[in-house]
């Protein structure tokens, strides 16, 4: 096992690819009673168009595959992971997102059933005609109360209008539609493609041995096999389609305030490895410097009375794609739109001259960073794997040393284009 | 450990090296009242965005960010009979960011400028923060129902409970914000301070000493606060309430309001714990597994305890026109677990999912601050393995005499005609 030591923090990562192709991470946390995993799969909802195994063809599945196989990989012939996990004193749970499925648990007990138990379901797919037309009538209601989630609309329009036609404008989950279409074919399918070792990757964070649960691992994986498929065929960068962004569109609800969002398509590669996480960390300060709290923009827009609390921007990274959404309640949402765009517009003028404000947000990012180490959660899912070549959360810090203004301002100025800036509006009925 | 420092003044002390953070609260505790609610929320606001020494926001935040990047809140909380004014610092120790900075030590000084000299203009706050704040908590108030999930929570809260203060919602309401002046709230922010219960919590790689000494530094005057008991309780209600209320919306929320008065750490606490497990306390209880999974009613179907409150809810997210099988079933697995129709294994997956949780929550040091102000209120401290012992002691029979003492109460249904838009 290669161990990566960060002695300023006290953490030691225990790292190693099994002769499968699975990637092990392992961080213990002394003092801590809870032990946490996430075996995550490099498959999410944008995956719907791959090469079929079958025929070698391109091949198109029903949107919301990921998420549906997601919930029916649980259930077994003579079991269901789930009850077996809480049998065991643990909590399991499992979540899609674009280009990620995770399945994970956390305990204070049982710690190495735990992660056999993991392994084991997520390893044997077992999926029913019956069982998948059943799921239907949950997910279909799942989706239902998503719709009545104003912010949750308003964050999937602007989504949609970066990305029209494009697998991210589509909902992780479908639609009510899209999941009628789901049959068993296609989840063992989508399952044999994806679901591969060298696809895959266990995080164990906790009150651990990492010898132990390594050695655990290894003998649970050395008495499978897995059949040897050809490589894995991702969905195309959503970068290079160059799908038009569609500029403005809004929705009338029953809602009582106007809400905004403003979003940014970032049109350029992200970079490859740890220098793409220093790319998300640089748009981040960049974005905090522009309309963080402590920004000047942001206390104008406060005290006009244009935002609240719920105000914020939100920088995401996945593979193929990074945007930014920037989202609040106001009380005029043609004004904070149009101040939101004349800030972007200046963004790098007004960037470039904070250099004691730089200083700040660097020490403020530091000591959030740290913070965050108390989360056994936290150090697990913002492990990216192969995206940012393997970086964990406690490489941050010392991104953020290094990091300059410069870096900064090149980032930003890289990635706010005019032509990449969309809006979607949620406004109430009565207004219009 | 639990520490008199003078009269109403107490310091609970967590000393770990589990954490990378020290965190402090500072609460200021009273007995509930239903008008005070809303300025309590009010008045969070305005000490949590200004001071006399941070003027505005930017210049707050920046001081925030030089203590690198402390995490700082005041907030309020409603729990049985009490509610709390509570202000909120978490820094990073800082053997972990090679500086000099007694980060600990600025942040105590932070807090002390916060409470104890707010940006007045003559005796009322600033009237621009106070404004601004107000329109602030307004439209908080009046978005509420947007968030259909909340609405149908607060609207059977305002069914179930008789008592003004436990009816309405906990951030108050738009009557009561509009009526309060600016001189009035100030005069009521004097009294907090110089006569509320004070508890000081804090954790981290700490002495008793050094936090102490820390500590006394807010020099908070000798109080007599008045004692009132913790746990609410009203009179049962015979007949059941209902309220139908018709919005635009795809899934129907549905929720029940039971009585059930077992209190915080009484000897029928543990069993009443167990007994919201099974029934809808968590994805293996009977109403997820009934309700979601094999009638494939609902996305949601869960039931929560509040024992400060002797009261269990049930709230579920249903297609409307289901809304009598969904109480059918839910009546049901009620009746199941009187007649202690439940299984061993049932049971014990219950038992384990509450010790898994209550020692999984040691870990979240927000949590530990929160569980020593209880127990100092209380001025009870039970040890992690007298905990397990009483939940792992719980019988069928336990379980089957708390489900008869559940009676229902009240229901909320918001309806809503089906929508068709983008399915």
């Amino acid at each position: 096992m290669k161990i990566i030591d960060y002695p300023d923090f006290d953490e030691k990562v225990y790292q190693e690819v099994l002769a499968n192709g699975l990637t092990v991470n392992i961080v213990p946390k002394v003092g801590f009673h809870k032990t946490y995993a996430s075996f995550t799969v490099n498959y999410g909802s944008v995956d719907s168009t791959f090469i079929s195994l079958n025929d070698n063809k391109i091949t198109n599945r029903p949107d919301g595959v990921a998420h549906f196989l997601e919930h029916k990989l649980f259930e077994k012939a003579d079991y269901d992971a789930f009850e077996l996990f809480g049998q065991l004193g643990a909590d399991s749970n499992a979540f899609t997102s674009y280009t990620k499925t995770s399945y994970l648990f956390s305990t204070v007990e049982n710690v190495r059933k735990c992660i056999e138990t993991l392994l084991d379901f997520v390893q044997s797919p077992y999926f029913t005609n019956d069982s998948v037309e059943k799921e239907k009538g949950i997910i279909a209601q799942e989706i239902m109360m998503y719709d009545d989630d104003y912010n949750w609309r308003l964050y999937s329009g602007i989504v949609e209008n970066l990305y029209p036609n494009s697998p991210l404008s589509k909902d992780i989950a479908g639609t009510v539609e899209s999941i009628k279409n789901i049959s068993t074919k296609d989840l063992y399918e989508c399952y044999q493609a994806f679901y591969q070792p060298s696809n895959m990757d266990l995080f164990v964070v906790g009150a651990v041995d990492p010898d132990e649960v390594i050695s655990w691992i290894k003998e649970n994986q050395s008495k499978k096999e897995f059949p040897v498929v050809p490589r894995i065929i991702h969905s195309k960068s959503m970068i290079n389609e160059k799908y038009d962004i569609i500029p403005y569109r809004m929705l009338e609800v029953d809602t009582s305030r106007p809400k905004v969002a403003v979003g940014i398509r970032g049109d350029t590669e992200l970079p490859a490895g740890k220098k793409g996480l220093k790319y998300k960390i640089a748009l981040n300060l960049g974005m905090y410097l522009l309309m963080g709290e402590s920004a000047e923009a942001y206390s104008n827009l406060y005290d006009e009375g244009l935002i609240d609390d719920s105000f914020d921007y939100d920088i995401s990274v996945g593979r193929g794609y990074h945007f930014c959404v920037v989202s609040g309640e106001t009380s005029n949402a043609e004004e904070l739109t149009k101040r939101i765009i004349d800030l972007l517009k200046t963004a790098n003028e007004i960037i470039s001259k904070q250099t004691t404000e730089f200083m700040l947000a660097k020490k403020e990012f530091i000591g959030r960073q740290i913070q965050s180490m108390n989360s056994l959660e936290g150090i697990a899912n913002r492990y990216e794997g192969k995206l940012f070549d393997g970086a964990m959360s406690f490489d941050a810090v010392k991104i953020l040393e290094e990091l300059r203004l410069v870096d900064v301002v090149q980032a930003i100025n890289e990635f706010i284009e005019p032509n990449s800036v969309s809006v979607y509006q949620v406004l109430p009925k009565e207004d219009v | 450990m639990h520490i008199s420092l003078n009269s109403g003044v107490s310091l609970s002390l967590i000393s770990t090296k589990q954490f990378k953070t020290t965190r402090i609260a500072v609460d200021l505790i009273a007995p509930l009242k239903s008008e005070a609610l809303t300025k309590h929320l009010l008045l969070a606001s305005i000490l949590e965005n200004s001071s006399q020494k941070y003027p505005s926001q930017k210049i707050l935040s920046e001081e925030l960010a030089r203590m690198y990047g402390a995490g700082f809140g005041v907030s309020t909380e409603r729990k049985g009979n009490i509610h709390a004014l509570s202000f909120n610092l978490e820094c990073v120790n800082e053997r972990f960011l090679g500086t000099a900075d007694q980060l600990l030590e600025q942040g105590i000084d932070f807090l002390k400028e916060i409470i104890f000299k707010p940006l007045l203009a003559g005796k009322h706050f600033d009237s621009k923060t106070f404004n601004r704040q107000r329109q602030v908590l307004a439209d908080y108030i009046s978005s509420a129902k947007d968030d259909r999930q909340l609405f149908a929570t607060l609207e059977l809260n305002n069914i179930f409970f008789k008592d003004d203060g436990q009816a309405c919602p906990s951030f108050g309401d738009i009557e009561s914000l509009n009526k309060i002046t600016n001189e009035e709230l100030y005069k009521y922010y004097l009294e907090c301070i110089n006569n509320d219960q004070v508890e000081i919590i804090i954790s981290g790689d700490i002495t008793v000493e050094k936090a102490k000494t820390l500590v006394s530094n807010f020099n908070f005057s000798d109080r007599q606060p008045k004692k009132v008991p913790l746990f609410y309780t009203q009179p049962p209600q015979k007949k059941v309430k209902e309220r139908i209320h018709h919005l635009e919306i795809s899934q129907a929320k549905l929720n029940l309001g039971y009585s059930l008065p077992v209190y915080f750490q009484e000897n029928k606490y543990y069993a009443a714990l167990v007994f919201n497990d099974l029934f809808g306390g968590q994805p293996l209880s009977k109403l997820f597994v009934n309700v979601r999974e094999k009638a494939s009613l609902a996305y949601y179907a869960s039931s929560s305890y509040d024992s400060f409150r002797g009261f269990l809810a049930v709230k579920t997210g249903i297609e409307a026109q289901n809304k009598n099988q969904v109480l059918q079933i839910v009546n049901q697995q009620l009746e199941e677990l009187k007649k202690g129709h439940v299984t061993g294994k049932e049971i014990e997956t219950a038992k384990r999912s509450l010790i898994n949780s209550y020692l999984s929550q040691l870990d979240h040091q927000g949590v530990l601050l929160s569980r020593a102000l209880f127990n100092g209120l209380l001025n009870k401290e039970l040890q992690e393995n007298e905990w397990i012992k009483r939940i792992e002691s719980v019988t069928v029979a336990d379980i089957a005499e708390i489900a008869k003492m559940v009676h229902l109460e009240a229901i909320s249904f918001l309806d809503g005609e089906v929508k068709n838009e983008n399915n």
